[in-house]
């Protein structure tokens, strides 16, 4: 479901990464817009700096 | 995703009325509903805009003070009583699971005069209508705690005027003040838009991390503060580029509105002068946008191959030599160091013979042993570089053909810009003299406004450079911040994160990048494939092309067209504008429902049913909900799309006095 809303265009092109690690992290930012799209404010800054936190670390995904 | 039912309860002339479109059967995305004048199509579309938006985008001039309420329900109850209006859209989305989404509003009956609105109370205060949205989750269906978010989220309120649309008014995309909304839609649909916050978001949280950390030493205070100071630059830049590009946009209205007052004197010979020296501008503009591209690419080559040209008569040298040596045995075979101590510890040979240490043959494996690390790289290293070269002889001609091709169309593009240029001058000059004071006062003014344009179009080439340069900077300095960081144990957690933060930004901004272009590309070909098909004089339409800035040209025989409306019937803008709007939707990829009120109004007899024929193909990806008069869906027309036809409803009503009437829908047999 997830997936499916990412317009299929930028998915694309998301899968065709192979830097797996940055391939999370902008498929996780690319999400958290979403979500946050028609929102007033959001606070993204937390939410990034959780994010490069998470990918960062994962090393399974470099 | 499409409309499974729309449901209007005392919504304007409608009591109660059920439009149910069925499930949305293969190959059949069409969905028609036909009604006379007045009949409540236009209101149809004002349910839908008003349940999702909280907007009437459609309302008829002169009906705009009418209250929301049925007008008949009111009169009937009771002073003081509550009437409420809802409108229900129930929507299927992709795995076609229900999607319910409701507004209501409460009218209270007054004596005397109009209604009053019954507000309701909510946690965020008094609401004017309430909006409820419910869909399914595994098998119960839920109501959602935002519903507002939820349907933004869903056809996002910027990008209504692409889904549901008067037909009428469709040559509004092609006015140049419509083309930076065109853009936005276009980053919208593609939720390129949201790419773009993705990269805005990840340079700030660089400036977030690097901030939180203290740097003490100076080295990296220094390059830390050089970063800073490099960004500040290059995000000013941007800034005064986009308000460049923003005046050079109101210089360009200024200037299309003088030009439509020149096109509309009175003057024939005036008004063709024009017309020409407008298909000449536009000429001189692709010419122009040529040249520039085949100069960067020259340049490019030049930059690339320059160097290797020099050098290509020392690189066939050392290629023949690695040749010779090669095949006179020279070259010793790459031996490799393991195989050679398995021979000396087996003590035995590849052709079985005994290896005894102090023997002759032992000791020549030996040496051979001791000197095959650099035997084996200095043969690998040769063949590698032999490769590697062989690459660039084999290329160089090919890129030597593309130079000399490039420059002779360039010289090509340089001439006929030189004659471009002098006719545009002969025809500037003619309309000059033409001795008509209202004339040569719009010249004049036409002059100026043309002038300011061309200047903001070098400033912002000239700050686009700049920029280049300061981003290539920055580069620099960021990457000389890292090396420092690196260095020091306490800032490796942070050199990591910026590390992945700026890989992830330079990924988000090529896949944007990409994204852009093709989607460019695709909407001019798209529009290009079904205006050419569509339109009855196709033999006279040559081209359609898209500016950088979504501007839609049309090439006439040897004059390209940029202002589209005043160039072209009203039929023909109608059909440019299905074209570009089916083009937008298709490339986009958005996949919402798409209707439009009265689609074929402007288009005559013939060319109806040619239209009507090829429509089916249009946006099929798309559930296409067409409001159409009798008078266009006719029943030649019915025949030539009900291959793609799913459902047929027809909205039939009665007059009760001048602002009152009462519509409800039928089976259309």
């Amino acid at each position: 479901m997830k997936k499916k809303r990412i317009n299929e265009r930028i998915r694309e092109k998301l899968d065709k990464m192979k830097d797996l690690q940055v391939r999370n992290l902008l498929y996780d930012a690319f999400w958290q817009e979403y979500l946050n799209r028609g929102a007033k404010t959001w606070q993204y800054k937390k939410k990034y700096e959780y994010l490069v936190d998470k990918h960062s670390a994962d090393m399974e995904g470099s | 995703m499409f409309i499974e039912y729309i449901h209007l309860k005392n919504y304007r002339q409608y009591k109660e009325a059920k439009f149910n479109f069925g499930n949305k059967k293969k190959g059949k995305h069409i969905v028609i509903i036909e009604g006379g004048n007045g009949s409540g199509k236009t209101n149809l579309m004002n349910a839908v805009t008003w349940c999702i938006f909280s907007e009437e985008r459609h309302i008829k001039k002169g009906k705009e003070g009418l209250p929301r309420v049925n007008l008949d329900m009111l009169h009937s109850a009771k002073t003081n009583s509550i009437v409420e209006v809802s409108v229900e859209l129930c929507i299927r989305d992709e795995e076609k699971k229900p999607i319910y989404i409701t507004r209501t509003q409460r009218f209270q009956k007054k004596s005397k005069g109009k209604p009053e609105i019954i507000p309701y109370v909510s946690e965020y205060g008094k609401l004017e209508s309430r909006l409820t949205v419910q869909y399914q989750e595994e098998k119960d269906i839920v109501t959602d705690m935002n519903p507002s978010r939820f349907v933004e989220q869903l056809i996002p309120r910027k990008l209504s005027d692409y889904f549901f649309f008067d037909g009428e008014k469709l040559q509004d995309y092609f006015e140049t003040e419509s083309t930076d909304r065109i853009k936005e839609a276009v980053l919208n649909l593609s939720q390129s838009e949201l790419l773009m916050l993705v990269v805005t978001h990840l340079r700030r949280t660089k400036k977030t991390l690097r901030d939180k950390h203290k740097v003490p030493t100076g080295e990296l205070r220094q390059l830390r503060k050089r970063v800073e100071n490099q960004e500040a630059q290059v995000d000013e830049t941007r800034e005064v580029i986009e308000k460049l590009r923003k005046d050079k946009k109101k210089a360009e209205v200024e200037l299309e509105e003088i030009s439509a007052k020149i096109a509309l004197t009175n003057v024939e010979s005036v008004k063709r002068l024009h017309k020409e020296r407008q298909g000449v501008e536009s000429f001189i503009e692709q010419l122009s946008t040529t040249r520039d591209d085949l100069e960067q690419d020259i340049s490019e080559l030049v930059m690339e191959w320059g160097p290797i040209a020099v050098l290509m008569e020392p690189i066939e040298t050392a290629r023949q030599f690695v040749a010779e040596a090669e095949s006179g045995g020279q070259l010793p075979p790459p031996y490799k160091k393991n195989l050679l101590d398995s021979l000396l510890k087996n003590e035995e040979c590849l052709c079985e013979r005994k290896l005894k240490p102090g023997t002759s043959p032992y000791n020549s494996v030996k040496v051979k042993r001791d000197s095959c690390d650099s035997m084996t790289d200095d043969s690998e290293e040769i063949s590698r570089l032999d490769a590697e070269l062989r690459g660039v002889s084999d290329r160089f001609p090919r890129e030597y053909k593309r130079l000399v091709q490039h420059k002779r169309r360039l010289k090509e593009s340089k001439d006929s810009l030189e004659k471009q240029n002098e006719k545009l001058e002969e025809l500037t000059t003619l309309l000059g003299e033409v001795d008509i004071e209202k004339v040569q006062v719009l010249e004049k003014a036409r002059g100026e406004a043309k002038q300011l344009v061309d200047n903001m179009a070098e400033q912002i080439g000239l700050t686009r450079s700049r920029l280049q340069r300061y981003e290539d900077d920055l580069k620099e300095i960021q990457k000389q911040f890292k090396i420092a960081l690196r260095k020091d144990e306490k800032f490796q957690q942070m050199a990591d994160q910026l590390d992945i933060l700026e890989r992830s930004e330079k990924h988000a901004e090529r896949i944007l990048e990409e994204i852009l272009g093709e989607i460019r590309e695709e909407v001019c070909s798209e529009t290009r494939d079904h205006f050419l098909s569509l339109v009855w004089k196709s033999s006279s339409f040559k081209d359609v092309n898209l500016s950088d800035d979504y501007e839609v040209s049309v090439s006439m025989g040897s004059s390209i067209y940029s202002n589209v409306v005043g160039s072209l019937s009203a039929g023909e803008t109608q059909v440019l504008a299905l074209s570009f709007m089916a083009a937008l939707n298709t490339v986009a990829k958005a996949g919402v429902p798409i209707m439009i009120d009265t689609p074929l109004s402007r288009i005559s007899k013939e060319p109806r049913a040619l239209i009507a024929e090829k429509l089916p193909s249009y946006l099929k990806g798309n559930q296409l909900i067409l409001l159409m008069t009798d008078t266009e869906y006719t029943d030649n027309v019915r025949d030539l799309m009900s291959k793609a036809v799913g459902t047929e409803l027809r909205i039939d009503y009665r007059e009760i006095s001048e602002d009152e009437s009462e519509s409800w829908v039928v089976d259309y047999a």
